[in-house]
């Protein structure tokens, strides 16, 4: 059953029913996420209920129900998006600026400048990212955004490499040159003509993944207790407090915001998948 | 000298190319040569004569790292403050000003068109950017109006749809006139094609040289178009360059260089025996050129009967044979 409606999402033909779904959960995140802003709870995420400690989904009062000291999941779930919703962002800005820019520079620099650029995406490629995340912390006790330029930073070198790769490929053809034999300015050349007409797929696809990518990071640093700290909520933090309950049977305090990583993973996911499909159409 | 009808003058023009171990190739060596207005002038020569290295230095197109040009190239305007061009890498303002030119006064078709066009980007759309970029219309509406104009002029079926297309939706013959759409949507004074009908069948060839031929005389263009099939070259120029190893060895009026009787460099005359399939030279590999003497010292018949020595040790002035015809050749000492 789950295979069948799985592989019909992947299927060629189902562009409508991913764009549909992305366009759900995304929508659902900005909301929640403005509601967050604006301080719109059912509960305040920190207000503890000492009568309903562990109390199941759909309690009277609690649509989620509660976690172990009483907090309402619904508002701590809303909470937890502003854990990575604009961190995510900034670190997937950094990357796909910062990225283009260098791959635009590897290829259209002097010789020096392009092997310097190529040595350091092979040098941060090299370091493992989860490894260089944890020293980082243990040395500068660092909050979530700044966690979240060191994965935007560490996003660069794949985004500069995918870039050059394209340019390359389109420098082979004589399309850049016949651009310039036809009197177009330099700029209007890299950031029209290549940037956005060649390079928008890489560019698309790059930033749902490099957004799954911050999420799914955020998660795991929060679980492991380095990243957002109790009792702020969010979504990774979540599960690790709840994961205590899980065998015990009360399992819906660390599922629930598991559940929701998943669907916003899988959402951006599909997102870069069905970009790929639609635009590499030509 | 520049005559005074001039469009674009080329003066010591040569082109060097540094590999990674720096080793130096010279891939034009001190070429000279002018095209005038409402002239078509063919460049022939084997594949790594040089042609398409001229024709690139031209536009400006060459990278600065890896390459040289030295040399002046003036382009002609009507106008009395005609810009000129010195290609050297100090003048960067002459460079800039030359770079205007591209586009609005020199227009170029690419050998394959496929790869010359923006992959994601309608034809339609490109033409029109090139005629808002180039020309007093500015309006997108009227632009496109125009774009399709140019369509029809090509003899696209159906422009309204075709300007819509992707160059991949294309057939090689359509893209090409799409391609000769946008090099003449700028309308410019002189038009270069590099082998413009290269991956074409034959009939394909036909109708596109006929094309051209027509246009180049409808909105009085100059033509320079580069090709190693002569058949191209009889059919549409006036006067015939044809290089060799990076040299012009032959220069003259189409009549001149490529009638079989007439009196000719030996290199001339095997490509022109070698178009009727007859007797193919053998061509030896680069390496076997002599850099001292003749480049074509080791594939010439005349060089054992005669002159020999000054064939092996000095490289031939281009010299006048007539007022229109030079030869750069040591046989033709007596004609001087």
């Amino acid at each position: 059953m789950t295979y069948k409606f799985l592989s019909y999402i992947f299927k060629e033909n189902s562009i409508r029913l991913k764009l549909g779904y992305v366009f759900c959960v995304i929508t659902v995140v900005a909301t929640v996420f403005i509601c967050s802003l604006l301080e719109i709870y059912p509960y305040h995420p920190e207000e503890m209920n000492l009568n309903a400690i562990l109390s199941p989904p759909f309690t009277q009062g609690h649509f989620l129900g509660t976690d172990y000291l009483g907090r309402d999941i619904l508002s701590r779930l809303m909470y937890g998006t502003q854990a990575y919703v604009l961190p995510g962002l900034l670190a997937v800005l950094i990357a796909i600026i910062f990225g283009s820019l260098l791959g635009v520079m590897s290829t259209f620099s002097q010789r020096r400048v392009a092997n310097f650029i190529k040595f350091s995406n092979q040098l941060i490629l090299s370091m493992p990212r989860m490894v260089l995340l944890l020293l980082f912390i243990a040395i500068f006790e660092a909050d979530i955004y700044v966690i979240m330029v060191v994965i935007g930073i560490s996003n660069i070198p794949s985004i500069a490499q995918l870039i050059a790769g394209r340019i390359d490929l389109l420098k082979s053809h004589n399309f850049i040159q016949s651009s310039i034999a036809t009197g177009i300015k330099p700029g209007k050349i890299i950031f029209k003509h290549i940037l956005w007409y060649n390079c928008r797929i890489i560019l698309v696809n790059q930033t749902a993944l490099a957004m799954a990518e911050a999420v799914l990071m955020e998660t795991s640093l929060s679980y492991l207790g380095f990243g957002v700290q109790e009792p702020i909520a969010s979504w990774g933090n979540m599960v690790q407090a709840g994961s205590n309950y899980f065998l015990q049977g009360q399992f819906w305090s660390s599922t629930l915001p598991a559940l929701a990583i998943m669907l916003v993973l899988s959402a951006f996911y599909l997102l870069s998948h069905t970009v790929n499909q639609v635009l590499e159409q030509r | 000298m520049p005559r005074p009808s001039a469009l674009l003058t080329v003066n010591n023009l040569s082109v060097d190319f540094y590999s990674s171990d720096k080793h130096v190739i010279s891939a034009v060596k001190d070429v000279s040569f002018s095209i005038h207005k409402n002239e078509s002038l063919g460049i022939v020569g084997e594949s790594g004569s040089g042609k398409s290295v001229t024709l690139l230095s031209l536009l400006g197109l060459l990278d600065s790292q890896t390459s040289k040009t030295q040399g002046t190239i003036q382009f002609h305007q009507d106008n009395p403050n005609s810009k000129t061009h010195f290609i050297s890498r100090e003048k960067n303002t002459a460079k800039q000003k030359y770079q205007s030119l591209h586009g609005n006064e020199i227009s170029i078709i690419f050998q394959n068109p496929h790869l010359a066009f923006n992959p994601y980007f309608s034809i339609g759309k490109q033409i029109s950017e090139m005629i808002r970029l180039h020309t007093s219309i500015k309006s997108k509406t009227q632009a496109k109006q125009r774009a399709i104009h140019w369509l029809k002029k090509v003899n696209m079926d159906a422009p309204e749809i075709r300007y819509y297309n992707n160059p991949f939706g294309l057939s090689g013959g359509m893209c090409q006139r799409a391609m000769i759409a946008m090099a003449l949507s700028s309308e410019p004074s002189l038009l270069i094609a590099d082998e413009p009908t290269t991956g074409l069948d034959a009939t394909l060839q036909k109708s596109i040289l006929q094309l051209l031929n027509e246009l180049r005389i409808e909105n009085h263009l100059s033509l320079i178009i580069v090709s190693h099939d002569l058949s191209i070259i009889n059919s549409l120029c006036d006067r015939v360059l044809v290089y060799l190893n990076g040299m012009i060895i032959e220069e003259g009026l189409r009549d001149e260089v490529l009638k079989a009787e007439s009196n000719n460099h030996p290199y001339t005359e095997s490509l022109v025996h070698a178009n009727h399939l007859t007797h193919v030279q053998e061509v030896s590999s680069a390496n076997s050129i002599n850099s001292m003497g003749c480049p074509y010292l080791n594939r010439c018949q005349k060089v054992y009967s005669q002159k020999s020595d000054k064939c092996v040790n000095e490289i031939p002035p281009l010299r006048k044979t007539s007022n229109t015809h030079s030869i750069r050749c040591w046989a033709f000492e007596i004609h001087d």
